[in-house]
């Protein structure tokens, strides 16, 4: 049989480049594709949003991004077995302006690197039990208040210098009643309501009038 | 020409293709087995407040200077009072306010102390429940104002602090954009389901239910 196909004459020589091509090119794709998605803002377990649309673009540079994250640690219950990814600590994370969180946190507190962000961070302990320089949720929110307070403040001087520039009338920092700017709540589906509600009733307080919660769509309707 | 050039010169250069063919469909398999597009990052269409509390609750310790806000004079029309167990997951939902019907409003309860799966499902009755009543109380209040009643969309979300925040999220989203059809003869505008396939073929727009949501807390203790 293989002395008639010697006999028979040519060997027979796909071209497998075009092939290699195409290969190659998917490969590229999925890698890329692989991680695209989560890329976009800090990595939190969002909870699902049944009715939810997709989030419309954003338009103007200011926003105020509020992560909060629960850090999920395993560790022994009290029989001492151990369980794992277990909620311990919770951070708020404020993606905004550098300069802003540094004038509140101070200059050594704020993170450069983007993958490890400045958080405000506590943990869920009695206040006795806190070791130095541990926060409990109460001192926590108090920062996270402060951040929103200076975040707004230096909106609103943007805003009033806008408004002074268009309108050709002085308008000062106070009179700016309302920011147009979104402030995008990112809560980790175990977090809980108190938290964010202080969150979101600060901001408001502040003069912030567009609060998006966001989460992810649901893929079943 | 070409031919005879490729004849005298050309000493065959025979590239192995195969086994980088093969390493290639090894990485494709690799990459198409990982790939888990995730889930788009999504948001509501509804606008939320927080708000002053109503008369008679008092700020939970988790809150501690809570800023309060005040809202306009008059309480919204709709109340949803949500109560979360020790674990933080929803145990029972009241439907109240000064805009709604005694029938329309009421309790919704289930068994408390589920955990996990049990209450996941748990958790998914009450919002379908929920979602019911907020279509139909939306339906009232749109018969109202055709004729002639004032307009009032807002809500006011009452929850116990320590709910967990993605049963929260999703009460917000049962105050959510649904689909409206225009009467073309009356111009009067009727809510249909969204999942309702025959109504959304008629040219069903995206409407909300309740878009203005105000949030605010409740104490402990049911």
């Amino acid at each position: 049989m293989a002395a008639k196909a010697d006999v028979g004459g040519e060997k027979l020589d796909p071209n497998l480049t075009p092939l290699l091509d195409v290969v190659l090119q998917l490969i590229m794709f999925f890698m890329v594709c692989v991680n695209f998605a989560s890329a976009q803002y800090y990595d939190i377990q969002l909870p699902e949003l049944e009715h939810g649309q997709e989030i419309a673009a954003k338009t103007g540079e200011d926003l105020l991004v509020i992560n909060i994250e629960v850090v999920r640690e395993d560790r022994k219950d009290e029989q001492g077995r151990f369980v794992i990814k277990q909620p311990k600590t919770t951070r708020v994370i404020f993606l905004v302006d550098k300069t802003i969180l540094a004038s509140v946190l101070g200059e050594r507190a704020v993170q450069t690197d983007r993958n490890k962000p400045t958080a405000i961070e506590f943990v869920e302990k009695h206040p006795d039990e806190l070791r130095p320089g541990e926060l409990d949720e109460k001192a926590a929110i108090e920062k996270s208040y402060q951040v929103i307070e200076k975040v707004a403040s230096t909106y609103k001087k943007r805003e009033s210098r806008r408004l002074t520039r268009e309108t050709g009338k002085l308008v000062e920092e106070k009179d700016v009643k309302e920011l147009k700017a979104p402030v995008i709540i990112r809560g980790d589906s175990e977090t809980h309501y108190g938290l964010v509600l202080a969150l979101i009733a600060k901001a408001t307080k502040e003069g912030f009038s567009n609060i998006e919660p966001h989460g992810l769509l649901s893929r079943r309707r | 020409m070409r031919r005879r050039y490729r004849d005298k010169y050309h000493t065959e250069v025979d590239l192995p293709i195969t086994p980088m063919l093969d390493m290639a469909f090894q990485l494709l398999t690799f990459f198409i087995i990982s790939y888990h597009p995730s889930a788009m990052e999504g948001q509501f269409n509804i606008n939320i407040m927080a708000t002053e509390q109503t008369a008679g609750d008092q700020q939970s310790p988790t809150a501690p200077a809570s800023p309060r806000v005040t809202s306009q004079v008059t309480p919204p029309p709709v109340t949803i009072i949500a109560r979360a167990g020790d674990k933080g997951r929803l145990e029972s939902l009241e439907i109240g306010g000064l805009g709604v019907d005694r029938e329309r409003g009421g309790l919704i309860r289930e068994q408390a102390g589920a955990e996990g799966r049990a209450a996941d499902e748990a958790v998914e009755r009450m919002l379908r429940n929920l979602e019911k009543k907020l279509f139909e109380i939306k339906k009232e209040q749109e018969e109202l104002v055709a004729r002639g009643g004032t307009k009032d969309e807002r809500l006011l979300l009452q929850a116990q602090s320590n709910l967990a925040w993605k049963d929260a999220i999703r009460i917000l989203g049962a105050c959510r954009m649904t689909r409206v059809v225009t009467d073309a003869k009356t111009q009067s505008k009727r809510v249909v389901e969204a999942g309702d396939p025959e109504e959304v073929k008629k040219q069903a727009v995206p409407y909300a239910l309740f878009p203005k949501v105000e949030l605010t807390q409740v104490s402990g203790g049911s």
